[in-house]
């Protein structure tokens, strides 16, 4: 993906570097082409970059002091990983692998520090970036003792759906980048519960089955069960 | 009292360290001051962010409640910035800010905070790095809240109102304010009573002395050792 002509427009760079700076990034990043389940960065390494998916899925993880692995974020085409490193130890507290094929350009921190301070909607949409990650961390925190089943299945899908897009807009297709087991974690209910929601969604009609596929088919209603908007 | 940034001796203040002298100037111009008497709420979860508060003087205490339940995710005091939790796409607060003690706290609306941030890059660029640093603090209190032993959870509750608010300037092992009971075993995520054992076992162990209300930590270092939160 070159930078200088890319029409990713949930791309942070893309939307909020003015086009010297785009040229700058396209010469400074690297570009990475990583197969599915690749580890893109572990948990204790320093942090020397940050990457953008240019394209493909990931997610990131954390892994509890019960040696227990709790997926905490998914991501999708446009957006930023390895944000969590930034702190005064600069070392992940997280790991990130990819779901599928990827391509993902890491900027140094140099660069993307240049960036930020350069390009002033830049550094808002960061400050503002990393407000709404605080946010819905904390609410994913709460998932675990506040919510039932069904909401908490609502509100996985959402996640999803906010990081990696409708497969398809007009139809409305989920785009599942998680086998059922990995979203069975996200939303921390096993998977025959999650199955049964699944199903029970489709009986009342917020959902929509089509041979493979799954639909949202009433959005309203999925949102108002998560507590989240479908953005 | 209207307090001006451009005069302002709080050197720790981010807005103070990173802000140009004409910026400080047209935020002093639209800040505005509140007095808050000690149990006072400085807004609710809810509420509609309006602007981004700052406490001149005082100690605050943020907390998100489920139900009658209410945790202590942080404790603030002056120089330290107020209600960044919510900024984002939704603007509202997931929290509540509660005066600790008489609190003075300054007001800065919302797009004047905006302006201020795309205006002077440096400033924007510490604003990120504060969030990182809040996101970070954020997910390792939740890493560590499902495991952590009920004693250990007292002892990062104490080391968090050691970081916050540190020792009296007057006696170098008292704690400067020690928050109630009640708002101990709300920072530690445990019960009241579970609280007071703990507290009972680290003084049997001489690694603090509960002085009436206040407690004055006698073996900082063992706090710090088994502080699992670091």
């Amino acid at each position: 993906m070159n930078c200088n002509n890319c029409t990713n427009k949930r791309c942070p760079i893309n939307m909020y570097c003015l086009p010297d700076w785009l040229a700058y990034t396209q010469n400074s990043k690297s570009s990475l082409y990583l197969p599915a389940n690749y580890s893109i960065f572990n948990a204790g390494e320093l942090v020397k970059s940050i990457y953008i998916l240019c394209s493909g899925k990931a997610k990131v993880m954390l892994e509890k002091e019960t040696n227990k692995v709790d997926i905490i974020r998914l991501a999708g085409s446009g957006q930023v990983l390895g944000h969590r490193g930034f702190s005064e130890k600069m070392v992940y507290p997280i790991s990130a692998k990819t779901l599928n094929e990827s391509e993902i350009a890491s900027i140094s921190n140099e660069d993307f520090f240049k960036l930020v301070r350069e390009n002033k909607d830049l550094a808002v949409y960061m400050m503002m970036f990393f407000a709404d990650e605080l946010l819905l961390s904390e609410q994913t925190f709460q998932i675990t003792g506040m919510r039932t089943s069904r909401e908490k299945v609502a509100y996985t899908l959402v996640r999803m759906i906010n990081a990696f897009s409708y497969a398809n807009n007009t139809s409305k297709q989920i785009d599942f980048g998680l086998s059922l087991h990995e979203l069975a974690t996200f939303a921390k209910i096993s998977r025959s519960n999650f199955s049964r929601v699944l199903a029970k969604f489709i009986e009342e009609g917020v959902l929509r089955k089509h041979i493979w596929n799954y639909y949202v088919a009433d959005e309203a209603a999925l949102a108002n069960l998560a507590g989240m908007e479908i953005q | 009292m209207k307090r001006k940034c451009e005069t302002c001796t709080h050197y720790k203040c981010i807005i103070n360290k990173y802000c140009s002298p004409e910026w400080k100037t047209l935020i002093s111009f639209h800040k505005t001051s509140m007095l808050y008497p000690a149990g006072a709420t400085i807004f609710s979860t809810g509420d509609p962010i309006k602007g981004i508060f700052q406490i001149y003087s005082g100690k605050i205490k943020v907390v998100t409640t489920d139900g009658e339940k209410e945790q202590i995710i942080r404790l603030a005091k002056e120089e330290q910035l107020l209600g960044h939790r919510g900024f984002g796409k939704k603007m509202i607060y997931p929290v509540t800010a509660i005066a600790l003690e008489d609190s003075e706290v300054t007001f800065i609306p919302v797009d004047v905070f905006y302006s201020a941030v795309k205006a002077n890059s440096e400033f924007a660029f510490q604003m990120m790095l504060f969030y990182a640093d809040e996101l970070n603090a954020a997910e390792k209190r939740m890493k560590l809240t499902a495991s952590l032993k009920a004693k250990e959870k007292v002892i990062v509750a104490l080391m968090t109102i050691i970081r916050a608010f540190g020792f009296s300037s007057t006696d170098n092992t008292l704690l400067e304010y020690t928050p109630t009971r009640k708002d101990i075993a709300s920072i530690a995520g445990t019960t009241y009573e579970t609280m007071i054992r703990a507290l009972s076992s680290l003084e049997k162990s001489n690694i603090i002395v509960q002085e009436g209300k206040a407690i004055r930590v006698l073996d900082l270092a063992y706090l710090e050792k088994h502080c699992l939160l670091d």
